[in-house]
């Protein structure tokens, strides 16, 4: 869901009536609101969501009939023709737009194509439910379940994508569960919380700056380029991290536990690593759906290059339409090709290269450098980016004119290093006790806890980006 | 630790956070709101002026804040007004004030600037919207007014009025941190009153329009509100057109305004007709076209204080007590010209 003041009016609403409901209503409960919430947000999204659903349905329907009758090929044709049509949707939504911006009409029907709210993340998720029936892992939901699945509204907009079997069977044991009898409330005001902070404090307020300097890289000097690009590494971790924190928040107070998405990426020792801390919930689907199916790591090492390839390939298309999102997703590849490398060196050289402080910062710096590409949309603006990096010049004596042009004055560059300090101190902490940061806030002591909330309240109160005067508001990855 | 004691512990706990943030959001309000003249201040400053001591009211656009002289009037004729306007005021914006006003005023005489309806004519103005709201303290009439002035869409860009000055940490000067330990005695010498010194010389219009028109539906509506209000409660009202370069289609409504006054047995006042009797010097008294300047404004209130004087009987409060902070106002006010005057000499 998105995080507006009608968003959390509607979890709150929703809330409430689910609580009144007998055990029976709940999930048929949830699944009216998430429908509702869809139409709510659009109109069109919503028609999307339950022609989705629908289809789905109906493969699903049409599997397990055939596996009943023992026609597992025609179970599996199925299967696949119905989601090979879905990705045929997804990319036509997706590419024909830009393709055809090159040569057609303004009024053409092709540029008015759009990608519905959530479509990327909830397709993802009807792909997993038929490969897994289809393999025999889950059984038939009822259609209310299934629906509910694909629809939850806190994680609608943008994931994590959910794996069925796991959620409809949390889902289940929370219809079971009373409101008061809830163990994560805590927690789940916590994530909320946080996440509220991530997006509207630290991931809005750097997306001011490093809009500001990576669409104009030629007014300013290598210096305040690489402080752009490091903002906006920032910033796309705090937007998205945040938005996670924040549905797994929303999504805790009617006790359904959500996939974990992000666990200190920017602290990995190597890419791969980092993979299985950054949106965690794509990267473990392509790995199961895409990486493992094509052979993965067991038909030697050029072949697994290739698939990590593919992978990584189609990650950055997932993301986006043009050039920028594919060399992206290659760059990647080629980090992981490299890491591949890396694990047959001597352990001792190894060790050093893929995890201490060595293996942080090359891991880091590739991701960031590799973010480059991310933000820009045209290869021009890239190479622009990258030109005035490298040949701009340090320019000492315009950092502060610079700094200032920017609006970041002495009290706002203060409480930028504050800022970046808690969430690096904050990610150290979840790195090292492996529990989010709703799980670690909700075991301290009940002063400290109340402290937190006072703080972080505050905070967002006092240093949030909302108002008339800023226009942000978008989650970066929405717009996937 | 027993339960039950464990549990009295995190009450006690829970209740001073409560109470710390309730603080903090306090103070925090009091430090970033905005303090500018355009009506914030007026409106703010309103809530510390002793009860029952304004006699007559000016409300509507800057035209009053800008041109009404308030220390003049005490000074020159004892009249204790206040200048509770704000930029573009339309207004539905200005009913609400004036019961806002009568919640601890009773003024014997509101004077109403008629500038915003002849002005503008859309049904939502959001240009100095925030000048309006943000002085004005939370209640009930606060609601209406916000309800009456924001299409539905737009309110959460104005409420809380924290939303619009919550990020003004970064700009915070010395004035922000007097705020925020400043008496109430202190602050009650302010009647509203806020000069401009630029000159920018003007050509008087020579109109001479006979048809009446273009006032809006829900201007005209809320022109009513206001008088059945005044009459309701007792105090006289007067429409006023103060100095400016009008146009011919502003005539026009003006002409409107003053049937609708006529209506009511109201007086109309259109001080551009009298622009001769009180001594206006197109070239040199006015600011811009639509504001006068300091000694514009002081030839205006001078003509304004003289009619009010005569016509009305309001009573004349020099000296009196219960009306120290006009006095106060006159001694700071006159004390600011001279600081004015010396720092347009030395430049």
């Amino acid at each position: 869901m998105t995080l507006t003041l009608f968003s959390a009016g509607f979890c709150l609403l929703a809330l409430i009536v689910y609580c009144l409901l007998p055990k029976t209503a709940k999930l048929p409960m949830l699944c009216a609101a998430s429908f509702l919430y869809a139409f709510l947000l659009d109109l069109r999204a919503g028609i999307a969501l339950a022609a989705t659903t629908a289809a789905f349905y109906l493969a699903g329907t049409a599997v397990t009939h055939f596996r009943k009758k023992g026609m597992d090929r025609k179970a599996r044709i199925t299967a696949g023709a119905c989601i090979a049509l879905s990705l045929l949707v997804l990319a036509a939504l997706k590419y024909l737009p830009v393709m055809s911006a090159l040569g057609a009409k303004e009024d053409s029907l092709l540029l008015r194509l759009f990608i519905p709210a959530g479509f990327s993340f909830y397709l993802f998720q009807a792909i997993s439910f038929l490969v897994e029936l289809t393999r025999s892992s889950i059984t038939m939901p009822g259609p209310v379940r299934f629906a509910l699945y694909l629809s939850w509204f806190p994680r609608y907009v943008s994931g994590p994508i959910e794996r069925p079997g796991a959620f409809l069977q949390r889902a289940e044991e929370a219809a079971g569960r009373r409101f008061r009898d809830n163990p994560d409330l805590h927690e789940a005001l916590f994530a909320i919380l946080y996440g509220v902070f991530m997006k509207l404090v630290i991931a809005d307020r750097l997306g001011m700056y490093a809009d500001t300097i990576m669409d104009t890289p030629e007014a300013f000097s290598s210096t305040w380029i690489l402080l752009g690009v490091l903002m906006y590494t920032f910033q796309i971790y705090c937007d998205f991290a945040g938005y996670s924190e924040a549905a797994a928040g929303f999504s805790l107070l009617f006790g359904i536990r959500l996939t974990e998405n992000f666990s200190s990426p920017y602290l990995s020792g190597n890419i791969t690593d980092f993979w299985r801390r950054w949106h965690i919930s794509l990267s473990s689907w392509l790995r199961d759906y895409l990486y493992i199916p094509l052979g993965g790591n067991r038909k030697g090492s050029p072949r697994r290059v290739l698939n990590t390839m593919t992978v990584f390939v189609a990650c950055g298309m997932w993301h986006g339409a043009g050039p920028c999102f594919i060399l992206w997703g290659a760059l990647h590849g080629l980090y992981s090709a490299i890491d591949q490398g890396l694990r047959k060196l001597p352990a001792r050289l190894s060790g050093i290269l893929r995890g201490g402080i060595i293996g942080r910062i090359l891991t880091f710096t590739a991701v960031s450098f590799a973010w480059i590409f991310f933000r820009c949309r045209t290869a021009g603006q890239a190479v622009k980016l990258l030109h005035y990096l490298f040949t701009a010049g340090p320019r000492w004596h315009s950092f502060l004119p610079e700094m200032e042009a920017l609006g970041i004055n002495t009290v706002e560059y203060s409480l930028l290093f504050v800022l970046l300090l808690f969430v690096i101190i904050t990610d150290a902490f979840i790195y090292r006790k492996k529990e989010s940061f709703g799980q670690l806030a909700a075991s301290l002591p009940f002063f400290v806890r109340c402290l937190l909330v006072y703080l972080l309240v505050t905070a967002i109160i006092i240093f949030g980006i909302y108002g008339i005067a800023y226009t942000g508001g978008r989650l970066i990855y929405m717009q996937f | 630790m027993r339960p039950v004691t464990r549990k009295i512990v995190h009450i006690v706990i829970a209740v001073f956070f409560v109470l710390l943030f309730t603080v903090t959001y306090i103070a925090a309000d009091r430090l970033l709101c905005l303090k500018t003249e355009k009506g914030i201040r007026q409106a703010r400053e309103l809530y510390v002026q002793p009860e029952d001591t304004i006699d007559v009211a000016f409300i509507g656009t800057s035209h009053i804040h800008c041109n009404v002289n308030t220390a003049l009037l005490y000074d020159g004729f004892g009249i204790a007004a206040y200048d509770y306007s704000a930029a573009e005021q339309p207004l539905w914006i200005t009913y609400y004030y004036l019961q806002e006003l009568c919640k601890t005023q009773h003024p014997q005489l509101v004077v109403l600037d008629t500038f915003a309806p002849a002005r503008f004519s859309e049904d939502y103005q959001y240009n100095f919207l925030l000048e309006n709201l943000d002085g004005v303290r939370p209640s009930l009439n606060k609601a209406k007014m916000i309800l009456a002035s924001c299409e539905p869409h737009r309110i959460k860009d104005f409420f809380p009025s924290m939303v619009t000055y919550h990020d003004r940490y970064k700009e915070l000067t010395d004035e922000d941190f007097e705020f925020m330990t400043a008496s109430a005695e202190d602050r009650a010498s302010y009647k509203g009153y806020t000069p401009f010194f630029e000159v920018g010389s003007q050509t008087r219009p020579d109109l001479a329009v006979t048809e009446s028109g273009g006032l809006t539906e829900k201007s005209e509506k809320y022109l009513r509100k206001i008088i059945d209000y005044t009459r309701e409660n007792d105090m006289e009202l007067c429409l006023l057109v103060t100095p400016y370069i009008m146009d011919e289609e502003q005539a026009k409504v003006y002409n409107r305004l003053h049937e609708i006054a006529d209506e009511y047995g109201i007086r109309f006042l259109d001080a551009n007709t009298a622009a001769e009797q009180m001594g206006l010097n197109y070239e040199t008294d006015f600011c811009d076209y639509s504001h006068l300047n300091y000694m514009g404004s002081c030839k205006f209130t001078a003509w304004l204080g003289s009619l009010v004087q005569s016509e009305y009987a309001i009573p004349d409060r020099r000296g009196q007590d219960g009306w120290e902070s006009w006095a106060r106002h006159v001694r700071e006010f006159d004390a600011y010209i001279q600081d004015v005057i010396r720092q347009i000499q030395g430049s």
